[in-house]
């Protein structure tokens, strides 16, 4: 066998081992930050293992903050986290996400979690029969999920549960797991429900538990 | 007396309905207040169904569907659906109205067990702007049953506090006394 042929066959092979260590490198690095950033726990393996079953890593960043903005180019929401991997069906994997959602240029609600993922087709919406389940970004909240008010929104609602999705662009956060609503004085308990942001609703859909401390 | 000279006190203030049969039933006892404890208590609530929030015009609406239980201390609500009104800026609960087959109202009068009961298509729980008295209208088949009288009316006002009907919308039956209870 002469040498060019040897080089031929040898270079291919090369690259192709060299992209795959550099890959493994890259995931077993995104774990390890991981980890030493707390993430241990066996929610976020569970939806690490789930969404590297699904995919390659693509990318991973630190400290991420982004900006989004609509399409009149006001400011729709910003996003940040310690980190943020992103895989290759376009999921991300974000450890302690915030989002915060803008009216009018001023921040409205805070939203923030242990973890979050964010997702981008239609079957990340549970219903497709939904007027906002076409190509939606989906913003799942994983672990201590929490919507607070922000400072320049006069309402005092808080909204606590173990996991919640957000559909940024319609400022609406579903869940079918427990939630705790707050609000001058009501403290009201339930299994799913979903929030409208923009119409000040909130619908929630069983096992309805509450009270109301009168001022004093 | 002086809770009977309120009581006219109160009824003289009101303007009655062109359809009220033109008697105002007034059973007093001495101990027969509610407790006033009730109101300092928390509400709470609870529905199998679903609960919609929604704040418009300064208002908090919350509304309840489904074996609805509301409790206030000895107070205690049960019926379909149920829709409280908060208003916004002022934290006050300004209104509980329930929805049933019928409502379904209880409440302890005083601390030796004597309790007021009530039914009726629709309740709605108040307290008087001017007074702070807590008003219960009982609203469609509306019947009462209070340790000194039984009352069914198409529909009735109760004054918590006071222990009193202010109004009765007919037409009635039932039995009036100020000494001895009657059945239902």
């Amino acid at each position: 066998m002469n040498r060019p042929r040897i080089l031929a066959l040898l270079i291919p092979t090369l690259t192709a081992v060299g992209l795959y260590l550099t890959l493994d490198w890259a995931d077993d690095r995104a774990i390890a930050t991981s980890e030493r950033a707390g993430m241990a726990d066996t929610l976020q393996a569970e939806q690490t293992i789930e969404s590297r079953s699904k995919a390659s890593i693509q990318a991973y960043s630190q400290e991420l903050e982004t900006m989004i903005f609509d399409a009149d180019g006001a400011l729709q929401y910003t996003l940040s986290a310690d980190s943020q991997t992103q895989f290759e069906d376009q999921t991300s994997l974000l450890t302690q996400p915030r989002i915060t959602l803008f009216d009018a240029s001023k921040p409205n609600w805070n939203i923030t979690a242990d973890y979050g993922r964010i997702e981008r087709n239609s079957s990340a919406v549970d219903d497709p029969s939904r007027e906002d389940s076409a190509d939606e970004d989906l913003v799942r909240f994983i672990g201590n999920a929490s919507l607070k008010a922000a400072l320049a929104n006069s309402s005092t609602l808080a909204l606590q549960s173990s996991e919640f999705s957000l559909i940024p662009s319609v400022e609406k956060i579903r869940s079918d797991k427990p939630v705790r609503v707050i609000d001058q004085g009501i403290n009201q308990t339930a299994v799913g429900f979903e929030a409208n942001l923009t119409a000040d609703s909130l619908y929630f859909e069983k096992k309805i538990r509450g009270s109301y401390e009168p001022p004093r | 007396m002086s809770h009977l000279a309120n009581a006219l006190n109160t009824l003289a203030g009101q303007k009655l309905h062109a359809l009220l049969l033109g008697f105002a039933a007034l059973t007093l006892s001495s101990n027969a207040l509610s407790l006033a404890s009730d109101k300092q208590e928390k509400v709470t609530w609870e529905a199998a169904g679903n609960s919609n929030m929604t704040v418009e015009n300064g208002l908090r609406t919350l509304t309840l569907e489904d074996s609805v239980i509301v409790t206030q201390g000895s107070l205690r609500i049960t019926g379909d659906r149920a829709i409280f009104e908060y208003a916004v800026e002022s934290n006050e609960l300004n209104r509980i109205t329930v929805y049933g087959s019928p409502v379904g109202y209880s409440q302890q009068l005083s601390t030796d067990g004597e309790n007021v009961a009530g039914t009726s298509k629709e309740l709605r729980l108040y307290s008087d702007e001017n007074t702070s008295d807590s008003i219960v209208e009982l609203i469609g088949d509306a019947a009462i049953t209070s340790p000194d009288s039984t009352m069914n009316c198409a529909a009735i006002t109760y004054l918590v506090d006071l222990d009193l009907i202010r109004e009765a919308k007919g037409p009635c039956n039932g039995s009036l006394s100020s000494t001895s209870p009657q059945g239902n």
